[in-house]
């Protein structure tokens, strides 16, 4: 047979065929790749927020648990009265901190994490603080988003 | 047994050893065997690269079907936000611009539902350009499911490249079943069925019932009305038409008396799990019997010819593609004729390139037909094709995106009376037994239908002189008249919607 032979005069021209045959599935493969690539990356939706109650609401109650988007959030009053909330979620390991009204502190039930009111580590694994959400007043009425807080 | 060249012992170029040589990686056996491996070539050969090109449109619908799975939701439960709120079915009245999408008129989305009023909250920037939609007939708000949110909303309109995604998949399917047919009709004019590939002919005859399986489990998953009346329509054939048996397999394809949300479910399940699981072993198992039987060399083939075979029907194939859209005004990708060009093109493109690139060489046998290396020959002309293909496919889904919605598709609410959209009607290729059932009473056409699937699986045993290497003229008058009979009431089923 004349096709694996290299001493063939066939031979360039099947080298030729050879390599642009591989170039036209390399040069389709990539932007297949791209297309599938940017396919899988979830839609970016906007920041998920959250009505809390209304400040007159919240000022009764010194911790209040709610669903913001996906996440676990707790909204909570600072010495100074000021409005803030903080993401359940432990920043070790992924599981939710409980809240403990005993000891004002956040325990993480999964590894011993432990965290004050302000969501600064105390002890255990984990090394961040818990994550800060944002809150915001409109009319009286307290908003969490799971945007990040400036803070 | 009819001599096959792929399978014919070729002299070993050195050491012929049974096993793995000494020294020698297994995997170089391969490489011998690939080496020894030959495809017949002769005036027919052209009609082998469709096996291929199907093989490859399945991957490529697997492949797209993948990524589908990724956002759809196999639920016909009413579909609420991220935060809880319920969705309600809204009507753009005219074209805009909002936030990264354009939406034009007669389009149909989900917006929130303020439940205390029991009307949309439209956004700021669709104030006037929007209404509810009602349902026709008690005038309640139709509330869209989570499947058809996750296809019309998540795919269509928020993933990157989703409706292209999309377009590849029902492409894909639709010139899949075009190739399908083409292979089993080329398979049958060309006797390939004959003695010992009777066992190709049947697996491949049970693939294209998984494939119809696929389309029929695949048009009810985005959940609108007019996937809906299909499933319901496909589903009740056996129920009306079969007594005894035939009701107990409609519950058992519905999950219930009617179509539904466990309905839905079956469908998802046998699409992505049961159906597949089943179209991978047969064709693994088709491939298989193609190795051990080799291919099929036609009666009385003859070498030559093959190039002007090609020519013509490219020549055809251009020629619909020309004029049939002007015929018909415009442009539709998903019409039969249109379809079967679209499929012969890639074909006749790779074999005439390649033939010219690389003819065929003598057989090593010394007999009349020539033959061509499976590696690389071969192979390099099948990838060209798929190649083809794969452009011709990218470009339809670029330039003719797919949509899902038409005037008579919205969201199926279950807790409101749905009205079947006017004018329904089943794709192409279910056309033939949707006219079958309009032109004759049920029974009989489901006994025709049963009859046709078990002549066509039974044409191995019917054709008895194929098998002593002769060719039948009463066999090739049957399938000419199977094709017409099919092509004729396909016509005639579009024929009788035109008419009303």
């Amino acid at each position: 047979m004349t096709a694996e032979n290299p001493d063939t005069p066939d031979a360039p021209r099947r080298n030729a065929i050879t390599i642009l045959l591989w170039s036209a599935l390399a040069t389709i493969a990539a932007p297949v790749v791209y297309v599938a690539g940017r396919f899988i990356r979830p839609p970016a939706g906007g920041p998920a927020t959250a009505v809390a109650g209304t400040e007159a609401e919240l000022g009764a109650t010194p911790a209040h648990i709610l669903k913001v988007g996906s996440a676990d959030a707790i909204v909570m009053r600072d010495p100074k009265g000021a409005l803030y909330a903080l993401n359940l979620r432990c920043t070790h390991a992924g599981c939710n901190v409980h809240w403990n009204p005993a000891n004002g502190g956040f325990a993480c039930p999964c590894h011993g994490g432990r965290f004050d009111r302000n969501g600064q580590v105390v002890k255990g694994p984990p090394r961040m603080p818990l994550r800060r959400m944002t809150v915001t007043l409109d009319n009286g009425v307290v908003i969490v988003s799971d945007k990040p807080s400036a803070e | 047994m009819i001599p096959s060249p792929s399978n014919r012992p070729q002299p070993e170029p050195e050491n012929p050893g049974s096993g793995p040589r000494e020294g020698h990686h297994p995997l170089m056996e391969l490489r011998g065997w690939l080496a020894r491996k030959h495809v017949p070539e002769h005036r027919h050969s052209l009609w082998y690269y469709f096996g291929g090109l199907t093989l490859f449109l399945l991957a490529l619908m697997v492949a797209s079907g993948l990524l589908l799975t990724l956002y759809y939701e196999p639920s016909a439960a009413p579909a609420v936000t991220s935060d809880g709120t319920p969705l309600a079915a809204a009507r753009v009245l005219k074209g805009l611009d909002w936030g990264e999408h354009h939406y034009v008129a007669g389009d149909v989305i989900a917006l929130p539902l303020n439940a205390r009023t029991g009307e949309i909250i439209v956004p700021a920037g669709m104030k006037g350009a929007v209404e509810t939609v009602k349902d026709g007939i008690t005038g309640g708000v139709i509330r869209p499911s989570a499947a058809w949110v996750s296809v019309e909303g998540t795919i269509m309109r928020d993933v990157e490249f989703g409706p292209l995604v999309r377009s590849v998949h029902v492409y894909s399917a639709n010139l899949l079943i075009a190739t399908l047919l083409i292979h089993m009709f080329s398979a049958f004019f060309l006797r390939a069925y004959r003695r010992p590939r009777g066992l190709m002919w049947v697996t491949g005859f049970i693939l294209l019932g998984l494939i119809l399986g696929f389309a029929f489990t695949g048009y009810l998953l985005p959940w609108n009305t007019l996937a809906y009346f299909a499933t319901r329509i496909g589903v009740s054939l056996p129920e009306s038409s079969m007594p005894g048996i035939g009701p107990a397999a409609a519950n058992a394809l519905r999950g219930g008396t009617d179509v539904g949300d466990a309905t839905l479910t079956r469908m998802y399940s046998a699409h992505v799990v049961a159906l597949p699981m089943a179209a991978i072993l047969f064709v693994i198992l088709h491939l298989l019997f193609l190795q051990i039987f080799g291919l099929s060399i036609p009666i009385g083939a003859r070498r030559r010819g093959g190039r002007g075979l090609a020519a013509s029907l490219g020549g055809i194939a251009a020629a619909v593609l020309i004029a049939w859209p002007i015929a018909m005004g415009t442009f539709d990708p998903l019409a039969p004729p249109v379809l079967a060009a679209f499929v012969v093109l890639p074909v006749v493109i790779a074999y005439l390139l390649s033939g010219m690139a690389a003819p065929a060489v003598e057989s090593p046998d010394g007999t009349s037909l020539g033959s061509i290396p499976f590696y690389s020959n071969f192979i390099y002309r099948d990838l060209l094709c798929w190649l083809v293909a794969f452009g011709i496919i990218v470009t339809l889904a670029i330039a003719v995106p797919w949509r899902g919605q038409n005037p008579g598709s919205m969201p199926v609410d279950l807790t409101r009376p749905l009205a079947t959209p006017p004018g329904i009607h089943p794709e192409w290729y279910f056309m033939f037994a949707f006219q079958l059932l309009r032109a004759v009473p049920g029974t009989l056409a489901v006994i025709c239908l049963i009859l046709l699937g078990a002549g066509i699986l039974a044409v191995p045993l019917l054709d008895r002189r194929a098998a002593r290497g002769e060719r039948s003229t009463a066999m090739t008058v049957l399938g000419i008249a199977v094709a017409v009979g099919l092509a004729g009431l396909t016509v005639w089923g579009y024929l009788s919607l035109a008419t009303g």
